[in-house]
């Protein structure tokens, strides 16, 4: 093979493998396999796996409600200022627990009697919006991918006190009863009276009259 | 020996010329999805202000909508040495390979009320919470049809993940009441002259309907119009999102029924100070900052105007 032609295929050859690297996108297997789960983000199963596993253990922590509203009345600021926030926004949420008498059944509500003549509504109705999610320290918005999967969670988990906490509640409910529950509420730093807040209930227990 | 000298110089000259001088002021690219939309125009305009006020030079581009357009300005912007970009994204998954890009060229990118599928391409993005916001429409919503009724709802950009939150937020409350249905659904771009012919058309196969909610208020604008037009104000009730100023208006002098205020100056400034703060060396900064949206109606609207 004369100069020439060695020269031709060896510069060919570079400008071969030159196209071809810069044609080929290499990238790791596990970024692939991340992006592609994060696509098919199953809400309802995280809302399933919260429920059977991080619903009861995050209630061990909830703060009792009558020490709360009391604390609310001594101090509203500092004390609605220490439930979690996501973002900016006036509202703050808050894990709860309690033990009171059903005083009276509304058609969206379960108003139950407390301690020092408190009373917290419990919702039988339709259950919308972030409490419970918000409410839970452990379901973080940066662990999702976009605001979509973070709010399908919302949607999953209040379909599931829908289905399987909200029916009992109204079915066992009546008045002279005395219930203890578990739940989440929400309180707007600017426009919250303490006398209607109410609890998307978690867990509930009724029992019959003495 | 001499062609080494030569040489050496060279090197030395072309290395220093990539340096940023000591004294050179820093610069933040404001990187716009659109500029034809008034909302975007102060998000845009509140974001260089900002930047300027702390010491940047700001210069704000217009991606026109086109994911195309948005990846030239971001060719341009590393290029230009930029020191940070603040994002209002054309796509949430178009986006994320331009954020991507100039995080390995070092630029941090903060998003502003759009956000990009991706949990650590950006630095951080602020965005309304726009499925809260369309809870609260929701509500009211099924408040102001009495629980019973027909609609229609005009989508955003399909590309946008505000226009599906929007829509989720809504229809996760509303769907619940099986007297309210929905007749018919379609995007209108976010655009208000879309909006009047998409809502002319509507009007056209269903006569009848008792409100429209509208994922943004230029939408809400435009649907208003074809109302007019078809002399059905009184008939139907125009729900948008944004709060922008003449949607406020209008709901003051009861044309539109309710919208949910967002607040972009909010936004844009945070932002821009999100920016300034990671490139004084503190990065601790939350990856998604949701920031509420607030209801507005006919009762409540003289406090936002």
């Amino acid at each position: 093979m004369n100069k020439n032609k060695i020269v031709k295929y060896g510069l060919a050859s570079i400008v071969f493998v030159f196209i071809l690297i810069n044609s080929i996108d290499i990238k790791n297997l596990d970024e692939v396999k991340a992006a592609e789960a994060s696509k098919n983000f199953d809400a309802a199963s995280y809302a399933q796996n919260f429920w059977k596993h991080q619903r009861m253990a995050s209630l061990k922590d909830a703060s009792n409600i009558d020490q709360l509203l009391s604390q609310l009345e001594q101090n509203f600021d500092s004390t609605a200022s220490r439930g979690e926030q996501v973002g900016i926004s006036k509202d703050r949420y808050f894990l709860v627990r309690g033990t009171g008498t059903v005083e009276k059944i509304l058609e969206d509500n379960v108003v139950v009697d407390l301690d020092k003549n408190r009373t917290i509504t419990l919702a039988t109705g339709f259950i919308f919006g972030n409490t419970v999610r918000n409410a839970v320290s452990q379901i973080a918005i940066g662990d999702f991918v976009n605001m979509t999967q973070f709010n399908q969670v919302s949607i999953q988990i209040n379909k599931l006190v829908q289905k399987k906490i909200v029916p009992p509640l109204k079915k066992q409910a009546k008045v002279g009863r005395t219930v203890s529950f578990g739940g989440a509420l929400s309180i707007n730093l600017e426009t919250s009276q303490l006398d209607s807040l109410r609890v998307i209930p978690l867990q509930i227990d009724i029992r019959e009259d003495k | 020996m001499k062609h080494f000298i030569f040489a050496l110089i060279g090197l030395m000259l072309f290395s220093c010329s990539g340096r940023p001088q000591k004294n050179k002021k820093p610069k933040m690219a404001v990187v716009i999805s659109t500029l034809n939309n008034p909302w975007f125009v102060v998000l845009a305009q509140t974001a260089a202000k900002k930047a300027r006020e702390m010491g940047y030079k700001a210069t704000i581009f217009d991606s026109q909508n086109n994911s195309a357009k948005e990846a030239e300005h971001f060719e341009n912007i590393i290029a230009s040495n930029y020191d940070a970009i603040l994002l209002n994204p054309t796509d949430a998954d178009g986006s994320v390979v331009n954020v991507e890009m100039a995080k390995k060229a070092g630029i941090p990118t903060f998003c502003m009320d759009r956000e990009v599928n991706s949990k650590d391409a950006a630095v951080s993005q602020v965005l309304s919470d726009s499925f809260s916001g369309c809870v609260k429409i929701g509500e009211y919503f099924v408040q102001q049809l009495k629980k019973s009724g027909t609609y229609a709802e005009l989508l955003g950009l399909v590309g946008d993940n505000n226009t599906w939150n929007r829509s989720m937020g809504f229809h996760s409350v509303v769907d619940k009441f099986p007297n309210i249905k929905m007749v018919a659904q379609q995007s209108a771009d976010f655009d208000r002259n879309k909006a009047m012919e998409v809502t002319e058309s509507i009007l056209q196969a269903n006569p009848n309907i008792d409100g429209i909610f509208c994922g943004n208020d230029a939408m809400a604008m435009g649907a208003y119009q074809a109302l007019v037009a078809a002399d059905k104000v009184d008939q139907v009730k125009v729900f948008g999102f944004d709060g922008a100023s003449d949607v406020l208006n209008a709901i003051a002098k009861h044309q539109i029924t309710a919208t949910g205020k967002q607040f972009p100056k909010l936004i844009a400034k945070k932002a821009a100070e999100f920016a300034d703060q990671y490139l004084n060396g503190n990065h601790d900064i939350a990856g998604k900052i949701p920031i509420e949206v607030e209801l507005v109606t006919q009762k409540n609207v003289g406090k936002y105007r």
